[in-house]
């Protein structure tokens, strides 16, 4: 059976960055294969994509649509903004949706455009779009998104955000029956691309 | 369809290493209807001459000026039925980008897509190239964009140019009063006097079509919007 709501992504964004943060384990049935796995893919410059699912589908959709970002870079000399690019990304996963071979995976995508800010896009194997100031995916979203719907504010700083991402994880150790140790972080600015400390049991004493 | 049978294509290099069928197909745009475009600093113009044969044609029913998407214009010289074409995938092109990426297509790369089209033709088998150079305007980015895109498929970007009749003497005059500085409606008035150069006749609005673009999008000017300017040239 699927265990695509057992993994965890969390997205926050405010008025200068996207913060994403995504568990780090990969289980197969009931082994545990990994605990870093690396679900955060970057995309572009300014654009990160946080990916869960069937194993194989994750991988290989993020692939794609990197390279195909890549590409479009490559032939017209600038990157797509982040609303292109997650539209981009919508369209092959509903276009997929109907075909002999759907991909089952649950995305969040944080990008920064020079005109608009920072901006957070939940995607679904269902191929939903939306653009949310934060969200969540998995059984762990539940979890969280109380939680974030309680300390999100929009002038929040990189740190504030870490600390509820960091609360988040907490709650999902605490009540999630499943067991989720790492969490991989990444921050998407005006500067571009940053990977921020894992959050783990050690580091939420 | 001819192409199925043909499975070599018509435009064959001459031993002096050209391609005869697009020369032909310059000469063919070199004969057609003038047009102009300029680019201002707020917006670009594209105009042409619209004469008719006779009276009794149906002035203003067919376009030469025509909207792409809500932010790209085309205008052209040489065969009215080869520019159809284009228009019409033109068109679709512009509206499968915005499918694809939720964003309206740059103009730089709906030029490119034409062009490609345009290449094809004289390269596939059992087609003769697009007798048809056309003029295309643009906004996006907050600029301005004017490029022309010949039979051959090549693409060039101005600031300001003439094709057609008496191309020549237009990009003459162009070259003395273009100016960096030029603004939307010197422009237009500029283009009108640009087409007056060669025009055979009495210029009135009904025989010559206007079309800018500006931040606001593109749009084709109004026969009395069109007169409006006409009073002020000389």
């Amino acid at each position: 059976m699927s265990n695509i709501n057992l993994q965890c992504l969390l997205g926050i964004q405010c008025n200068d960055f996207v913060m994403i943060a995504a568990d780090q384990t990969n289980g197969h049935s009931i082994m545990v294969m990994k605990d870093d796995e690396e679900k955060i893919y970057k995309i572009s410059d300014k654009l990160v994509m946080g990916v869960i699912g069937d194993s194989g589908d994750t991988n290989q959709f993020a692939e794609y649509i990197a390279k195909n970002i890549q590409l479009y870079k490559m032939r017209n000399g600038y990157e797509l903004g982040p609303s292109a690019a997650a539209n981009f990304t919508r369209r092959n996963l509903a276009e997929y949706l109907r075909s002999s071979s759907p991909y089952f995976v649950n995305l969040l995508m944080g990008g920064y455009d020079k005109e608009n800010g920072p901006e957070l896009y939940f995607m679904d194997y269902l191929a939903s779009s939306m653009k949310v100031p934060f969200a969540a995916h998995g059984y762990g979203g539940y979890l969280s998104l109380s939680i974030m719907d309680r300390y999100h504010k929009k002038d929040a700083t990189e740190e504030e955000a870490y600390n509820i991402l960091k609360k988040c994880v907490e709650e999902v150790h605490r009540r999630l029956f499943v067991s989720l140790p790492n969490f991989q972080v990444t921050v998407v600015n005006r500067d571009g691309i940053k990977t921020l400390p894992v959050i783990n049991a050690a580091s939420l004493k | 369809m001819a192409s199925e049978r043909y499975s070599f294509s018509l435009t064959t290099f001459s031993p002096s290493g050209k391609l005869v069928q697009i020369e032909y197909a310059l000469a063919a745009v070199a004969a057609g209807g003038t047009s102009v475009g300029i680019k201002a600093s707020n917006g670009v113009v594209i105009a042409t001459e619209n004469k008719h044969k006779s009276i009794l044609y149906d002035e203003h029913s067919v376009n030469k000026v025509e909207m792409i998407t809500g932010h790209i214009g085309m205008v052209y010289s040489g065969m009215g039925p080869d520019y159809r074409l284009l228009v019409t995938q033109a068109r679709k092109m512009a509206q499968q980008y915005f499918l694809m990426y939720r964003e309206p297509i740059p103009t730089a790369q709906l030029v490119q897509r034409v062009a490609t089209v345009m290449q094809e033709y004289t390269q596939s088998g059992g087609v003769r190239p697009f007798g048809v150079s056309l003029l295309i305007c643009g906004w996006d980015g907050d600029r301005p964009y004017l490029f022309q895109c010949d039979p051959s498929g090549a693409y060039f970007a101005w600031k300001a140019t003439a094709m057609g009749k008496n191309f020549n003497n237009g990009k003459t005059f162009l070259e003395k009063r273009y100016t960096e500085e030029l603004e939307l409606d010197d422009a237009v008035h500029t283009a009108i006097l640009t087409l007056k150069e060669g025009f055979e006749g009495q210029m009135t609005a009904d025989n010559i079509e206007v079309g800018i673009c500006d931040s606001n999008g593109f749009r084709r000017l109004e026969p009395a919007h069109v007169k409006d300017y006409l009073a002020n040239i000389p």
